[in-house]
């Protein structure tokens, strides 16, 4: 999905500054897929992606490159965004049904496409919340490893570590499936 | 469990599916596991995606905020303000004065601490000027009481108020720091004599170094004490003055009932004399005699004593050496360069005590606030991160 848009009047314009419309135009997608797997929710992801990018657009001024790539110091904000929501809501992943699966296609159409994406679902949803955000940050967000050890604030090689784990969990839930 | 190369390797696989590089054999079930995860993303309604774009074409343009603004003071804020202000209070009231050492301690006479004697600095010539004095103060009933020193005429210490009938005695004194150019000292060592002399004083001791200062023990009459302290103030540059009085109205009671009794005694003795019939008598007589005539002279010796010291008030004069005299003093001199010098390094100095001052109030603050803010953030993150547990 990509848009056209115009700078925002208040963008800042000074060398060296986060510029913060190539940021939107190259992570809306990835930040909202984060964060409706996180939330499993579609309706308060939209929600929350929106709160992240207004507040980044607020707090652009106090990027840092020294401190992390701009992705990874967005992909911070929308994290903790949220964690707040999930606080706020107190269920999260517990919701009652798992939203609904709008790739889902014809069963008689490409049966073995819809089992397999089946077999996802079901696998994210016998995940921890901890190892579903890893797998939401590197395959939905598409971060790397680096950028992911700064958004949860771990060294590269515990990221590694943390990710490679999560995907043997999901891997032995997709089998038990 | 995988090994750390195992582990290695299927991270580079899930990269190598992710951008389209072909993964070993052996992990292609893992390279086509990445790629089914990336192609099941959720991805955002058109709806979403455009409302979204426009409110980032606009800025995101805050709400209309109704009703009053709330502060955004909250959390930890309020309780780390108070704690500034609280440390803010505690360094002026407690450091401050220290920093300054300006605190004057009682002299020895004063038994009762009424006041504390302020020290005062006149840097604006021979102090027989304009100063302002503050109001005459209540003493405590047997102690003394010390005015606050003041350039120029002061009014004379108040003591407590006398009783119905009976005159109080007041023993009363003076110190005065004099400064002079090393040339000028001779000229007003001999001022300071005259001045004693024509009011009709007596020096006690004197020690004058020429060029250097010297030190004043000087005896006047106390009904001329203003009129002294005003005449040698105008010997030179007065530095510091302070005035203090001491009621002695109990130690002349005393002394003076001790001699009536002691006269009494005697007049009833030399009664006792004239009947006295036997030698016994009369020479037992005559031994009490002799002792209550010692007890007179000795009263009235204490009474002498106690009387002199109410009419007369002691002065002490320091006579310094001044470096330099500032352009508006008294001593006459000019405002050189050097003094120029001096007076902007003095400057400096008293800049860099204020800012030292002012620093050591900032920095606990700041201190505590950062630690506040680190505590609180802190605080939040891992609140956040609980949220991920609870689920």
């Amino acid at each position: 999905m990509t848009s056209t848009l115009t700078a925002p009047p208040a963008a800042p314009a000074t060398a060296g500054a986060l510029d913060f419309e190539t940021l939107y135009r190259s992570s809306r997608d990835d930040v909202f897929a984060y964060v409706a797997t996180m939330l499993r929710d579609a309706s308060a992801a939209e929600d929350v992606t929106a709160s992240a990018f207004e507040r980044a657009y607020r707090k652009r001024g106090g990027y840092r490159p020294a401190r992390g790539s701009q992705r990874a110091w967005l992909f911070g904000i929308a994290r903790n965004a949220a964690l707040d929501e999930l606080r706020r809501r107190r269920r999260g992943a517990a919701l009652a049904a798992d939203p609904e699966d709008v790739h889902a296609a014809a069963p008689d159409d490409e049966a073995e496409r819809t089992l397999r994406r089946a077999a996802l679902r079901s696998g994210l949803a016998a995940l921890s919340p901890r190892e579903r955000e890893l797998i939401a940050l590197k395959f939905h967000a598409g971060l790397d490893n680096a950028e992911l050890a700064a958004v949860l604030g771990v060294s590269v090689s515990n990221a590694g570590t943390l990710l490679h784990r999560a995907v043997q969990a999901l891997r032995k839930a997709i089998d038990e499936h | 469990m995988s090994t750390e190369s195992t582990l290695t390797r299927e991270l580079a696989a899930l990269d190598d599916a992710l951008a389209g590089r072909p993964v070993e054999p052996d992990l292609a079930d893992l390279g086509e596991l990445a790629i089914a995860l990336r192609a099941y993303r959720p991805e955002p309604a058109e709806a979403f995606a455009r409302s979204l774009d426009v409110r980032v074409q606009r800025g995101f343009p805050r709400a209309v905020r109704r009703g009053p603004r709330r502060p955004r003071l909250r959390g930890l804020a309020l309780p780390g303000l108070a704690v500034t202000a609280l440390v803010a209070a505690a360094v002026a009231v407690f450091v401050l004065p220290m920093v300054r050492g300006n605190v004057e301690p009682l002299s020895p006479e004063a038994k009762t601490p009424i006041a504390l004697p302020t020290r005062a600095t006149d840097g604006s010539g021979t102090g027989a000027g304009t100063g302002s004095s503050t109001g005459p103060r209540a003493s405590a009933p047997s102690g003394s009481a010390s005015t606050p020193v003041v350039p120029g005429p002061l009014p004379a210490p108040v003591s407590r108020a006398p009783s119905r009938g009976a005159r109080r005695s007041v023993e009363r004194s003076a110190q005065l720091t004099l400064a002079a150019r090393p040339d000028a000292i001779d000229s007003a060592a001999a001022a300071i004599l005259r001045v004693t002399d024509d009011v009709g004083g007596y020096v006690v001791s004197s020690t004058v170094t020429s060029g250097s200062g010297g030190e004043f023990e000087l005896r006047v009459p106390e009904a001329r004490l203003q009129d002294a302290l005003s005449r040698l103030s105008r010997a030179a540059k007065v530095r510091e003055r302070t005035q203090s009085s001491q009621d002695i109205t109990a130690t002349a009671v005393s002394a003076r009932a001790r001699l009536t009794d002691a006269r009494t005694e005697r007049r009833s003795l030399l009664r006792q004399l004239a009947r006295a019939a036997t030698p016994n008598a009369t020479s037992s007589i005559r031994r009490r005699l002799r002792l209550v005539s010692g007890q007179i002279a000795a009263a009235k010796r204490d009474l002498q004593r106690v009387q002199a010291r109410a009419s007369t008030a002691r002065v002490a004069v320091s006579l310094v050496a001044e470096r330099s005299v500032g352009a508006g003093g008294g001593g006459g001199g000019s405002w050189t360069p050097a003094d120029a010098l001096h007076d902007a390094a003095r400057v400096l100095e008293v800049t860099a005590g204020v800012l030292l001052i002012a620093l050591s109030i900032a920095l606990p603050a700041a201190l505590l606030a950062l630690l506040a803010w680190v505590a609180t953030r802190r605080a939040s993150q891992r609140r956040r991160e609980r949220a991920l547990d609870a689920v």
